[in-house]
This record gives structure tokens, C-alpha cells and sequence, in this order.
């Protein structure tokens, strides 16, 4: 795919996506440019929200993530919304497919959770969209751990397309750098299909796992 | 005739003789071309194809919404 700056730049939106990070608000607060505020967490305190959740009840961080990222991910995409409509722009799902997903991977990279690129190779035919995340902060800031780092991405992503599709979506992490991979693999298509490979995931590799999900 | 026009004029026709006699010389035609009528069924320059408008983006809706997500 193209870079999303230009993509979003020849439709008149550059200027969203040019404007600068997190700013300082006063009174010891940062937000981000839609005034979000922002707030930091060092890699400690993650870790150490992972220990006393899972230790509280094994999955529960992953749960938690899961949900915490669903619902921010239909956020961006409602915030997106309404800062277009602001400026009388169309809608995120009526812009052309590409300036929608530069905005995605812009928000990625723009928030420093790391680089993600949207396959749609096995959309048309299999039903499946891919997501990779290259650099992801989330994996980085927590190595250790035997499960996969991001659930918080896959429940963004899953969001975020639900409401871009209008339909009830679900994402798994199939592949993860914590786990060795070069990269943070997920997959995104109807939650009763995921359901039949989540034995697989985490045993096999995310190659073998797309190849079931396209049979 | 403004002697701007006279030498205009002038040059023209000795082109023209130029040419004439060259064409003698060379066993050519020295009489004008006449070009040969019009024929119905060959157009005289090719047409062009119509030119097709460019595509509509897809848009992210018709795009999402398109995919068999059940399958």
C-alpha cells in the first residue's frame, strides 16, 4: 500500500494527519491532538498489571486488553468520524478504502504503538483480513510471558473494522515477536470462523493458521 | 500590394517552380496530386477510442461490506 500521508494529502486531508503529537495541556496533563488526554505507562507498570491480573485469575489481562482495546478502537474510529464531520468531510467507511486505512496506520504509528500494514490478499475470496504490526510497543514494553503481547491491538483492530463493516467482527493475534515471530500477525473476520482455529494458535505458524481460515 | 506582400508572393512562386522543375527532373509528375476521393467504408484518420472515465475509488463501506466475512 502507499504511504498514507500522500494517499490522505491528494484527497485534501493531509492536514489531519500533519498535526503534531501529544502536546502539553497544563496542570501536568498531555493530550493528544483531538484532546485526548494521554497518559503514560512505563514498561513496568504493564508487566506489572499483568502479574497481578493473571495472578488474580489466569487470562484476565488478556480478557481485559481484549475489551479495553475494542472499545478504543471503535473510539478512534468515532473520533475520526467526527473530526471529518467537523470539516464537512465524508464519513470514514465513505472515503476511498485507502484514505481509511491511512488513517488506521497513521493513528498506529502516530500513537507509537508501531507500524501496521492491513492485507486484504484474502478478503474478496476467503473473508479473512490480515494486520501486521511491525514494531509493536506493546510487545517490546512486556517480552516476557508465555501468551501473545497484544491482545489491547487485536481488540482495537477488531473495533475499529466492525464499525468501518457495520458487522459483528472478530480479531485474533496469530503470531507475535514476543513469541519469536518477525513481526505481530492478526486476523480479522467473522468470530465463529476464528473460533475454529483457536486451538491452532500459538502451535502453528500464522502461515498455516491463514491457510485454514481460507479453505 | 505592400512590396511585403509582392516578395512574399515572388518566393512563393518560384517554390513552387523550384519544385516543379525538381520533380520534371527526377521522372516524377509535375502536375499537383489529386488526392483520391473520399471512400465510405475507410475513415479518413483512425477514431480514436472513446476514452473511459477514470474508476470510482472503492470506498471503505462498499469495500467491508462486500467481503463474505461468514463465508
Amino acid at each position: 500500500m502507499s504511504d498514507p500521508t500522500q494517499t490522505l494529502s491528494a484527497l485534501g486531508l493531509g492536514h489531519i494527519v500533519a498535526e503534531k503529537g501529544f502536546k502539553r495541556e497544563g496542570q501536568g496533563a498531555f493530550a493528544d491532538p483531538a484532546g485526548n488526554r494521554i497518559a503514560f505507562a512505563s514498561p513496568q507498570t504493564l508487566r506489572s498489571f499483568r502479574l497481578v491480573l493473571d495472578g488474580e485469575r489466569p487470562g484476565l489481562w488478556r480478557t481485559l486488553q481484549k475489551a479495553a482495546g475494542h472499545a478504543c478502537g471503535g473510539k478512534i474510529a468515532r473520533d475520526l468520524d467526527a473530526r471529518l464531520a467537523a470539516e464537512q468531510q465524508p464519513a470514514l467507511a465513505s472515503l476511498p478504502l485507502e484514505a481509511c486505512l491511512g488513517f488506521l496506520e497513521h493513528h498506529f504509528s502516530s500513537h507509537g504503538w508501531g507500524l501496521l500494514s492491513v492485507d486484504l490478499t484474502h478478503a474478496a475470496e476467503h473473508g479473512l483480513v490480515v494486520a501486521r504490526l511491525s514494531y509493536s510497543c506493546f510487545a517490546e514494553a512486556d517480552p516476557e510471558g508465555s501468551d501473545f503481547a497484544d491482545p489491547l491491538v487485536a481488540g482495537m483492530l477488531q473495533g475499529f473494522f466492525e464499525h468501518i463493516s457495520g458487522q459483528s467482527l472478530g480479531c485474533e493475534e496469530i503470531a507475535c515477536v514476543r513469541r519469536g515471530s518477525a513481526q505481530c500477525e492478526f486476523v480479522i473476520t467473522a468470530p465463529e470462523r476464528l473460533a475454529t482455529v483457536m486451538p491452532y494458535l500459538g502451535r502453528e505458524p500464522a502461515v498455516k493458521v491463514i491457510t485454514r481460515l481460507c479453505v | 500590394m505592400t512590396p511585403w506582400k509582392s516578395h512574399h508572393y515572388a518566393r512563393a512562386e518560384e517554390f513552387v517552380r523550384l519544385v516543379a522543375s525538381a520533380l520534371a527532373q527526377s521522372g516524377g509528375s509535375s502536375t499537383p496530386f489529386a488526392p483520391p476521393p473520399p471512400s465510405a467504408s475507410v475513415p479518413p484518420f483512425p477514431v480514436p477510442a472513446p476514452v473511459a472515465a477514470p474508476a470510482k475509488p472503492v470506498t471503505a463501506a462498499a469495500m467491508f461490506k462486500s467481503i463474505p466475512w461468514k463465508k
